[in-house]
């Protein structure tokens, strides 16, 4: 799936996140979150799937993670892709 | 919880808004964009953006604590994003520190007056990569910034004197759109006014160059001390950061006889960046005619519709600028502003 817009998706509120999405050459992805130490590898690995699973492989990924449970993330991230796109 | 968002613009809800803020010891300053929270038609809580600057946030004490804030930055941060941008900034109070750091904004640097923080963790220090490419290693190396609303012979001469007495210059432009003299513009006559001097990098702009134009007050109370205010979160941010990534030891500031505001900032200046091992070096204003030659002279000057006097206080760069056709524009610009317009 190809990005060619700016899409943000999200809240920096309690239990949610925002993911800002840009066109970009290769896939970089900054993760920023109040529960980094504990989860940070594991919102990347879930953001990493579902990247993979939508077939992005050129974007500027920015995720601001405020503790947001493994669903929400799969779904803010779905969201913003398709919105991206 | 269910309270609605509503822009704030020039209506019946100005005045309310305004008395909001005074409840709340700030002082209403233009914006691009101002929102407004709403619990059945009054007013709760406002925040307000103007480029990627996120000002004037209040929330009434009342309906503290229930995430309130959180809604309003993360409305603004979701218009700068949008936008094209990836970092926001907030210029507020000191003690404000322990909130915006939980919201996840870092802090840049502190003064007894203002707080500057960022949004992103690695903001400044990416900016600080991108600088340390013009890194020169030799031991006199000043530097000079300049807002250029336009350049004249003053801001030349300037130059050339920290070219001559140094091996190398960099000189950072202000970025912001409230000059007359749009900043792609003025970053253009800077460079074709430069061009001879072999020794001098130019910087663009960059948010790290805080504008007195754009800095916000509105969280100041003591007015008059503004410019002293100004002076020392600008000079911090230079000492603390830029100045290291390019092993600056001076930096040139012209004197301004005729402006207290100038004297009043140069003088922090020196004492700020003095403490920082960095010399600030006063130069005294080229004079054309028994004149100081000074940007502001220049665009009264046109206003009043004398061109070849303004032309006096120009080289040759910024004079055929003024004859092409954009220069035309901006000319009829300035003709019809009024004489308190300053910028």
């Amino acid at each position: 799936m190809k990005i060619t817009k700016t899409a943000v998706v999200g809240n920096v509120e309690s239990n949610d996140l925002m993911i800002i999405v840009n066109p970009g050459e290769g896939l970089t992805l900054n993760i920023e979150s109040s529960v980094y130490e504990q989860f940070g590898s594991s919102i990347e690995a879930i953001i990493r799937e579902e990247l993979a699973n939508a077939e992005v492989s050129d974007a500027h990924i920015q995720v601001e993670d405020k503790g947001a449970f493994d669903f929400t993330i799969r779904a803010r991230v779905k969201t913003a892709i398709r919105r991206a796109q | 919880m269910n309270y609605s968002k509503e822009e704030i613009v020039t209506n019946n809800k100005m005045k309310e808004y305004k008395e909001f803020l005074e409840k709340h010891e700030l002082t209403y300053e233009e914006t691009d964009y101002a929102l407004g929270l709403y619990d059945n038609n009054k007013l709760i809580g406002c925040c307000s953006l103007t480029g990627n600057c996120i000002k004037l946030l209040a929330i009434d004490e009342t309906y503290q604590g229930q995430g309130l804030t959180n809604t309003l930055v993360g409305h603004m941060l979701k218009k700068v994003y949008m936008s094209g941008r990836m970092n926001a900034f907030i210029f507020t109070k000191p003690e404000k520190e322990f909130e915006f750091n939980k919201l996840g904004f870092y802090t840049i640097v502190k003064t007894d007056d203002v707080l500057f923080l960022e949004k992103r963790s690695e903001g400044i220090s990416s900016y600080l990569k991108t600088l340390e490419k013009y890194r020169v290693e030799k031991e006199k190396t000043a530097s000079i910034v300049m807002n250029l609303n336009p350049f004249t012979l003053g801001h030349k001469s300037l130059i050339e004197k920290a070219s001559k007495e140094n091996n190398h210059v960099h000189v950072f432009i202000v970025k912001e759109d409230k000059s007359v003299f749009p900043y792609n513009i003025r970053l253009e006559l800077l460079k074709k006014g430069t061009e001879e001097f072999d020794n001098v990098t130019i910087h663009e702009g960059s948010d790290y160059i805080v504008s007195s134009a754009t800095f916000p007050t509105y969280f100041i109370k003591s007015k008059d001390e503004i410019p002293k205010i100004y002076a020392r979160i600008d000079a911090l941010v230079f000492a603390k950061y830029i100045s290291k990534a390019l092993n600056i030891s001076k930096r040139y500031v012209g004197s301004e006889p005729l402006s207290k505001t100038t004297n009043m900032y140069n003088n922090t200046l020196k004492e700020v960046l003095g403490e920082e091992g960095i010399e600030v070096i006063q130069i005294e204003r080229s004079e054309s005619k028994g004149r100081v030659i000074s940007a502001s002279y220049v665009r009264n000057y046109i206003r009043e519709g004398r061109l070849e006097d303004a032309f006096n206080l120009l080289p040759e760069t910024t004079i055929d600028f003024l004859k092409s056709d954009t220069g035309k524009e901006i000319i009829k610009k300035i003709e019809v502003m009024s004489e308190n317009q300053r910028h």
